[in-house]
């Protein structure tokens, strides 16, 4: 290194360097260039390669790090560079991955007691199989007895500390409410009294009233019910019209009076009471059989078998028999079965005699459902509830129970249902029932295709459909559509009826519009899998023969409700399944819209796949344009909407105040004949009294209970005037003005409405009701409890909010529920100009359908008045005229 | 024979059109129908004879207005005072008929080029816009000054809005006036940059501005229309007028001023109502609503390939201008598709009475081609030339082996599933090579045919084989209001 280069800091102070002949080239580059030299220098001289091109000392402001947005995409594209975020901080770059799941499912098949190749080898035996619907009221225990199966047929699976495990409330939404929207299938292998393994198709429905359309579409699938009755409450609003159900639809019924416990540790009733209150129960339900049944053999009653009782909060279920087998089992050497024949009515043991005799041997023996059933079952509860330190272990001992320590110290639930785990054993007695009293799928067939086909029975189809045969031609029957996890597909599910289903077979789908004469409805689909679904698992199997339940992918798209699937060739006389027939009426509206306009298609998909989804709910667009939603009850709108906002949407969504459906009708006949001349003058006249349906004048779509009479129609000789162009016209102007001259009314819909609530709350009740012109009907103490029902009708439209209404009154005592009942006429004259309506203000009653009329004619952006004039020729209006005829309507 | 027809012919002869007597005061005549422009127009072309074309409403003032005009040009007049279809299209064939060289007409009109080409003058009227009070309204209405707003107006207050512009220009910047789209004159070279044309008006728009920033301030209506029925001029523009801006109307007399955004709403929700139906009708009215409005034919015939495509029969019926009477005589129609000028295709009203709704062009190629973008979306267009090829809004139909046409579809009027159609369209719809059929197959009979066959009246009997056969002899000749061998009677 020569020294003389440098200063004495090292600086280069010796002659130019020849290295950068380009930065010559301006002046003001060489001059920042000497200001920087001093830094670079140091660099140069250490790496020793001053004449590599690369090193040339380069400003700042030119040097560039990355090819310009020209280079990379070409002249031809135009890069815009956005200064601000146009991202919300809020909002992450990168998103994390978002998955929709609405559904609990099981991550894995669990563990069950049963191998799944038996119960798949049990599916071909159509003579071991029960497809069973469990319904009742709501909250009497069906979604918690389920639980019971499933724990006992699935070791792994147990319930969390107090909590209920509530297996097939599936849906987030049913575990946050706490009740049952869908109703969910359960296929389990159940064992009878004797150790005979049956293959159990279990439907849990949900009990509220709003939810009927879900029994109405398991109904459909089963041979029989089991219906719930809460011990101490009884048979209650939907008891009775599941039983009305469920009869109209020839199911066998059988009934499980649950909740057992409720009598001894809640009621504290003593022994012979309880008897009462459950022979009670079954007296109600017998009553109710004979009024809705033609069939005058069908009889509930424990001695049958086809009665049990259970608890299912404490694992409890016998029926009469398998109470008896218990007996059987500990003394040996006892007939069972007559015994048990023994055990129900006004029959009592000698222990003298060691006979049974009608008679009372003495005033107090007690009879001996009491004394062979009731008083140990009180004695167990009572020793585990009251004695658990002192006598339990001695008699847990006597009974041949035995626990370990830690056992004893549990909490007394837990114990009492350990307890009754181990002596009643598994629910045979509920299995024995269903195998002896409901029919397998090869009996019930004929009866179900018989309701429910619409073809004939006498065809080689329908005999294959009534022998239940797995080699006829397939014949399957959906019901029910279960959407995906995430909500984007649906499966559906139904029942096989004849032939068996294969995995990836292609079948024709028929609709609920197919006959054999208009095809057009039918579609060729290709089955997906094939599940059998166990609430929150399903086993994939490759086939399912006739009898048994099945899931099905794939074959969703053409499906709008229900739908019959068949063999897309060869099986051509095959017709449909009747659709479901509902035992509720949606009566309650609302009208929905987008809240960005924009987003008015993603709404119509969420809307056809509620519609899937809800076995009765109908959406459609309104002639105004409105989309609107028709409902069973508030619940019901609830979680659709939460369905469409949520799940099958996720966006914005408007809702209108809810409303009602109404209807039009006359209460009188038309004081004169109604006429109208066609446009070339030919006359057609009309009367009218009060059954048909056409299109009404005043705004509401349908008509109900009204006669039009056709008195006099000169209808002219050449068939030039004869067309519809002058028929049509007039016929229609007729019927209007007819409709008008004979009192015209609104007709809107009324809930039926029951009621509990303690005694204290009665008159809060009574208030609440006629607050919203609702009247009460009955109102009865329930025997053996401290609540009274009341049982009212309210109008379906004044029922908005009615239940919140109702809890604040009476402190969260009183508990409701309504259901459509019937239409009623509306006081007032819709028609009445002279009724004026101020806003915000309740009206009183005789202007109800006047604010009725107006609002929905305003809603739909009509004029607020119908124009009657519109209807009536100059002649007619010279004959109103003529008669005197006194008219309060606007002209 | 009057018995046999609807009305016999002298009535139709009898009957008095329109108002009687003179309208305007014969003083206030130059001023109202602006006879000096029109005279100047009539001169520069130097034609002998010129067609006037007037609404019907207006019929009483033709006279008078025809003599001024005879007088002033010396050229022979022509009042044409039957129009087929809508009064607001103009008459080619009328003037046509009468040997016209030019066309002056008046009233409203939708100014969609005609079918041929013919010297229009259009007289849209003059009605008086007190503009303090408009002013005012839109002042109250707009109170940030940078918020853009279009200027609008019904085609008699048109003349005002440059005024009311000068009023409100210092303090809005962002304002834009709409105006009529008349025909240019021959030969003037066209405006640089070219405004942009919707709604029969133009839209001096800056580059880089699309209208859908705007909001709009209508000038006209009166304070009493509340009811349903609106002007079809007012109904185009809510439908077509982009959702999320506002629309206010303003009366010209008193300046009281309406948010119509609840009116537009429930008009876009009935429109959609009407494509739905139009989804689920299988046999679909085409109503030819216009003779003279330019690329008809063009459009009729993609109607009617729409149609087919979509599977639904269609047929072409020519009934003039459309009543209830005359549409109930076919029954077996599902809906109708009224082919008319913007107008004319909106003016039949839910509460006319028709018994089948009748649907503007618009409606039937949502509902019939899957490609058209998804209501919401899709821009509502109120002109028929908008959907065929060559405008910028044409969405050609997808590929016959498209997806788009098996994807099933629920009705939202009936709840049911709607059946793919059943046949694909072809590609060369103009083939007549023969070609190979596979397997002859059951011909299909038609949904006209059906449905005949389960009516209970089915039309005269024919009496098949107890006619007795007689020799063919000439029929009836002329035209229908009076044939040649009724005479003068």
């Amino acid at each position: 290194m020569d020294t003389d280069l440098y200063d004495e800091f090292g600086n280069y102070i010796g002659p130019e360097l020849d290295s950068d002949e380009d930065d010559d080239e301006l002046g003001r580059e060489t001059k920042d260039l000497d200001e920087m030299d001093d830094d670079d220098d140091d660099d140069d001289v250490g790496d020793h390669d001053e004449d590599h091109p690369g090193m040339e000392v380069v400003l700042h402001e030119d040097k560039k790090y990355y090819p310009t947005a020209e280079e990379v995409y070409g002249p031809e594209v135009e890069t815009i560079v956005q200064e601000e975020d146009t991202q919300p901080l809020t909002e992450p770059i990168i998103k994390p991955v978002k998955t929709k799941k609405f559904t609990l499912m099981e991550q894995t098949l669990p563990v069950t007691v049963y191998e799944m190749d038996f119960l798949a080898d049990l599916m071909d035996n159509s003579e071991l199989i029960r497809n069973v619907t469990l319904c009742g009221h709501l909250h009497h225990g069906k979604t918690c007895f389920v639980d019971c199966l499933i724990e006992q047929t699935h070791p792994e699976i147990r319930k969390r500390y107090d909590q209920d495990l509530c297996y097939t409330d599936i849906l987030f939404t049913e575990q946050e409410r706490g009740v049952g929207i869908k109703s969910t299938p359960v296929t389990v292998v159940l064992p009878d009294t004797k150790g005979k393994s049956y293959l159990f198709n279990i439907m849990d429905t949900p009990g509220h009233v709003n939810f009927s359309d879900e029994v109405t579409a398991g109904l459909r699938i089963s041979d029989g019910v089991v219906l719930f009755i809460d011990a101490a409450e009884g048979v209650m609003l939907n008891t009775e019209r599941l039983i009305k159900h469920a009869v109209q639809e020839r199911l066998a019924v059988t009934v499980c009076i649950n909740k057992i416990d409720r009598l001894i540790l809640e009621l504290k009733l003593p022994p012979t009471d309880a008897y009462y209150k459950l022979r009670h129960i079954v007296d109600e339900v017998n009553g109710l059989i004979s009024m809705y049944s033609t069939d005058e053999n069908l009889i509930l009653s424990p001695l049958l078998g086809n009665v049990c009782f259970s608890s299912s909060q404490y694992s409890i279920c016998f029926t009469l028999g398998s109470f008896a087998k218990i007996y059987a089992d500990t003394f040996g050497d006892i007939n069972y079965q007559e015994f048990a024949k023994r055990l129900w009515g006004d029959i009592y043991f000698n222990p003298k005699t060691r006979k049974f005799t009608k008679k009372a041997p003495t005033s107090s023996s007690q009879r001996s459902f009491v004394e062979f059933i009731l008083e140990p079952l009180y004695k167990i509860l009572a020793q585990v509830v009251g004695d658990v330190d002192t006598s339990l272990p001695r008699t847990l001992d006597e009974l041949g129970i035995h626990l370990t320590k830690e056992e004893l110290k549990l909490n007394i639930r837990p114990l009492l249902r350990l307890v009754c785990k181990k002596f009643f054993g598994e629910f045979t007695g509920f299995v024995d029932m269903c195998v002896q009293h409901i029919p397998s799928p090869k009996v019930g067939a004929k009866p179900k295709i018989e309701h429910t086909y619409t073809g004939g029975v006498d065809s080689d189809l329908g005999e294959a459909m009534s022998d239940c045969d797995p080699d006829g031609p397939l014949m399957c029957h959906t019901t029910k559509m279960y959407s995906t996890d995430d909500g984007v597909q649906f499966h559906a599910f139904g029942r096989v009826l004849s032939g068996t289903i294969h995995a990836g077979q292609p079948v024709k789908v028929l609709g609920e519009n197919y006959t054999l004469e208009d095809e057009e409805d039918s579609q060729i689909c290709t089955v997906g899998r094939l599940w059998i679904s166990v609430a929150r698992y399903h086993i994939e199997v490759n086939r399912v023969p006739a009898g048994n339940w099945v899931l099905i992918e794939g074959v969703d798209q053409p499906i709008v409700k229900t739908a019959t699937i068949t063999e897309p060739r060869g099986n051509e006389e095959a017709q449909i399944f009747r659709p479901l027939k509902f035992n509720t009426t949606s009566v309650i509206k609302i009208a929905v819209e987008p809240v960005n306009p924009s987003e008015l298609p993603k709404m119509l998909d969420g809307l056809r796949k509620v519609n899937k989804s809800y076995p009765s709910l109908t959406t459609k667009v309104e002639e105004s344009g409105e989309h609107v939603i028709l409902g069973t009850g508030e619940l019901y709108l609830d979680c659709v909407m939460h369905d469409l906002r949520k799940m099958y949407s996720e966006i914005d969504i408007k809702v209108a105040d809810p409303v009602v459906t109404f209807c039009e009708t006359v209460v009188e006949t038309s004081s004169l004949k109604c006429f109208a001349e066609t446009p070339n003058k030919k006359p057609v006249d009309m009367h009218q009294n009060r059954s048909s349906v056409i299109n009404p004048p005043i705004s509401f779509p349908v008509i109900r209970n009204v006669k039009f009479k056709i008195l006099d129609a000169v209808v002219a000789q050449e068939p030039l005037h004869r067309g519809g162009g002058q028929i049509i016209p007039t016929a229609r102007r007729v019927v209007y003005s007819a409709f008008l001259m004979a009192t015209p009314r609104l007709m809107e819909p009324y809930y039926f409405v029951e009621v509990q609530a303690p005694a204290d709350c009665v008159s809060a009740v009574y208030t609440v009701l006629a607050r919203r012109r609702g009247h009460v009907t009955q109102d009865a103490p329930i025997p053996g409890s401290p609540l009274y029902t009341i049982k009212a009708f309210i109008p379906a439209i004044d029922s908005f909010g009615f239940e919140t209404d109702l809890r604040t009154h009476t402190q969260g005592q009183a508990f409701s529920l309504s259901v459509f009942h019937h239409w009623q006429i509306v006081p007032g004259d819709p028609l009445d100009k002279s009724i004026v309506i101020r806003p915000l203000e309740p009206q009183p009653a005789p202007h109800l359908a006047r604010e009725f009329m107006i609002k929905t004619r305003r809603r739909k952006g009509l004029s607020e008045d119908v124009s009657i004039s519109k209807f009536f020729d100059d002649p007619m209006l010279l004959e109103l005229a003529k008669q005197d005829v006194v008219l309060n309507y606007p002209m | 024979m009057e018995s046999t027809f609807s009305s016999p012919a002298e009535a139709a002869l009898q009957r008095e059109a329109g108002a009687a007597g003179v309208l305007t005061p014969l003083a206030d005549l130059d001023r109202v129908y602006e006879l000096e422009r029109v005279a100047g127009f009539v001169r520069d072309l130097e034609c002998q004879r010129v067609a006037l074309q007037f609404p019907d409403q207006l019929l009483g003032d033709a006279g008078p207005v025809a003599a001024r005009l005879e007088e002033t040009t010396g050229s022979k007049m022509f009042i044409l005072g039957d129009t087929a279809y809508g009064s607001c299209c103009v008459d080619v064939l009328g003037a046509e008929q009468a040997g016209a060289q030019a066309l002056v007409h008046f009233g409203p009109a939708c100014l969609s080029p005609p079918a041929r080409p013919l010297p229009v003058a259009f007289v849209l009227g003059q009605r008086s816009v007190q503009l303090e009070l408009c002013a005012k309204a839109f002042e109250a209405q707009n109170p940030d000054p940078k918020t853009p707003v279009v200027l609008l107006s019904e085609p008699a207050c048109a003349h005002a809005l440059e005024a009311l512009a000068t009023l409100l220009r210092p303090r809005y910047l962002d304002l834009l006036v709409s105006s009529p789209a008349l025909p240019l004159p021959l030969g003037s070279c066209s405006p640089e940059p070219e405004p942009l044309e919707r709604f029969g008006r133009r839209f001096p728009l800056a580059p880089g501005r699309c209208l859908e920033e705007y909001g709009a301030f209508y000038v006209g209506g009166s304070e009493a229309s509340t009811d349903l029925d609106l002007d079809p001029d007012l109904s185009r523009l809510l439908l077509g007028w982009a959702p999320g801006q506002p629309f206010f109307t303003c009366c010209p007399d008193t300046g009281q001023t309406q948010d119509e955004g609840v009116r537009a709403g429930r008009l876009r929700a009935r429109r959609h109502y009407l494509v739905e139906r139009a989804r689920d009708a299988r046999v679909v009215g085409l109503l030819a609503g216009t003779l003279g409005v330019a690329r008809h034919r063009e459009a009729l015939s993609h109607l009617r390939n729409l149609a087919q495509a979509a599977g639904k029969r269609s047929y072409v019926l020519a009934l003039g201008r459309p009543t209830p009477p005359k549409l109930a005589n076919f029954p077996e129609m599902d809906v109708f598709v009224l082919l008319a000028c913007p107008l004319g295709a909106l003016a039949p009203q839910p509460s006319g009475g028709f018994f089948r709704p009748v649907l503007a062009p618009c409606e039937l190629e949502a509902a019939c081609n899957p490609a058209w973008p998804p209501s919401g979306l899709a821009p509502y267009l109120t002109h028929y030339a908008d959907l065929l090829p060559g405008s910028p809004f044409h969405v050609p139909l997808p590929p016959p082996d498209s997806e788009l046409w098996d994807t099933p579809d629920v009705s939202l009027i009936t709840g049911e599933l709607r059946p793919p159609p059943a046949w694909k369209p072809s590609n060369d719809p103009g083939c007549l090579a023969l070609t190979l059929r596979p397997q002859l197959e059951l011909a299909e009979s038609s949904p006209a045919a059906s449905f005949l066959s389960s009516r209970s009246w089915q039309g005269l009997q024919p009496r098949l084989g107890q006619t007795p056969a007689t020799g063919a002899v000439s029929g009836r000749r002329g035209i229908a209001i009076a044939y040649e061998d009724e005479g003068g009677s």
